[in-house]
């Protein structure tokens, strides 16, 4: 049966990617840096809303960081959480499908208590969170799941 | 559903880890199936019958309430 899992080599290489980048990410952040102001470039723009930037056309000038932290966040994350195990079985399958079903139910009931209670600007940068939590809750989960897993039966023949 | 794996393996006296590897899964599957964690697939299950060379319904039964 098709699982639609990347080979085994590429999980290392996407996780240390995938932490690196949340952590780097989360530091800018929340550092308050304006990402807009760093490698600035001129880029394509299908749609360009003025209210965040003073751009018209189709080239416009803009900073991509923040476009980049979130490619290979989403790219890194996505990688690390689907590839394969060296022995990669119908219980791991498992164990990634109960990660991935815990995590949207998390993840969706922050974004249902964010909604009821939080608003304005602070509502906005819940939606840049949420961008990720869904993938960070689950790589989280599945990597516990997966070390309990590795732990388990060790002292048994 | 329960299962008598871990019987059959000592009559054979093989491992765990013999046992995965014959089947192409891995040392904590069959611990987890063995200890009831995890009801294995119905592939799984016939391929260890087989190995067994045992009928699957003396391997795995099903428990009162599953019934």
């Amino acid at each position: 049966m098709k699982n639609y899992l990347f080979p085994s080599r590429f999980k290392n290489i996407s996780g240390l990617i995938f932490y690196l980048t949340t952590l780097i990410g989360a530091v800018v952040y929340f550092s308050g840096v304006s990402m807009d102001e760093i490698l600035v470039m001129k880029v394509p723009a299908i749609i360009n809303d003025p209210i965040f930037t003073n751009n018209k056309g189709i080239w416009i000038e803009n900073g991509i960081l923040d476009e980049l932290i979130t490619v290979v966040l989403i790219i890194s994350g996505i990688i690390h959480s689907f590839s394969r195990e060296k022995m990669e079985d119908e219980y791991i399958s498992i164990i990634r499908l109960q990660a991935l079903t815990w995590s949207i139910y998390v993840n969706y009931s922050l974004v249902l208590l964010a909604t009821l209670l939080i608003f304005g600007m602070a509502y906005f940068h819940v939606m840049i969170i949420h961008l990720f939590s869904l993938i960070i809750l689950f790589n989280v989960r599945f990597q516990l799941k997966l070390r309990s897993y590795y732990k388990s039966g060790t002292d048994e023949e | 559903m329960k299962n008598r794996i871990r019987v059959f393996r000592a009559e054979l006296n093989i491992s765990q880890e013999e046992l995965a590897n014959q089947m192409g899964v891995s040392r904590q599957t069959i611990h987890a199936i063995e200890n009831n964690k995890y009801a294995p697939s119905l592939t799984l299950g016939m391929k260890i019958a087989k190995y067994f060379n045992i009928p699957v319904e003396e391997i795995f039964v099903l428990e009162q309430e599953e019934k």
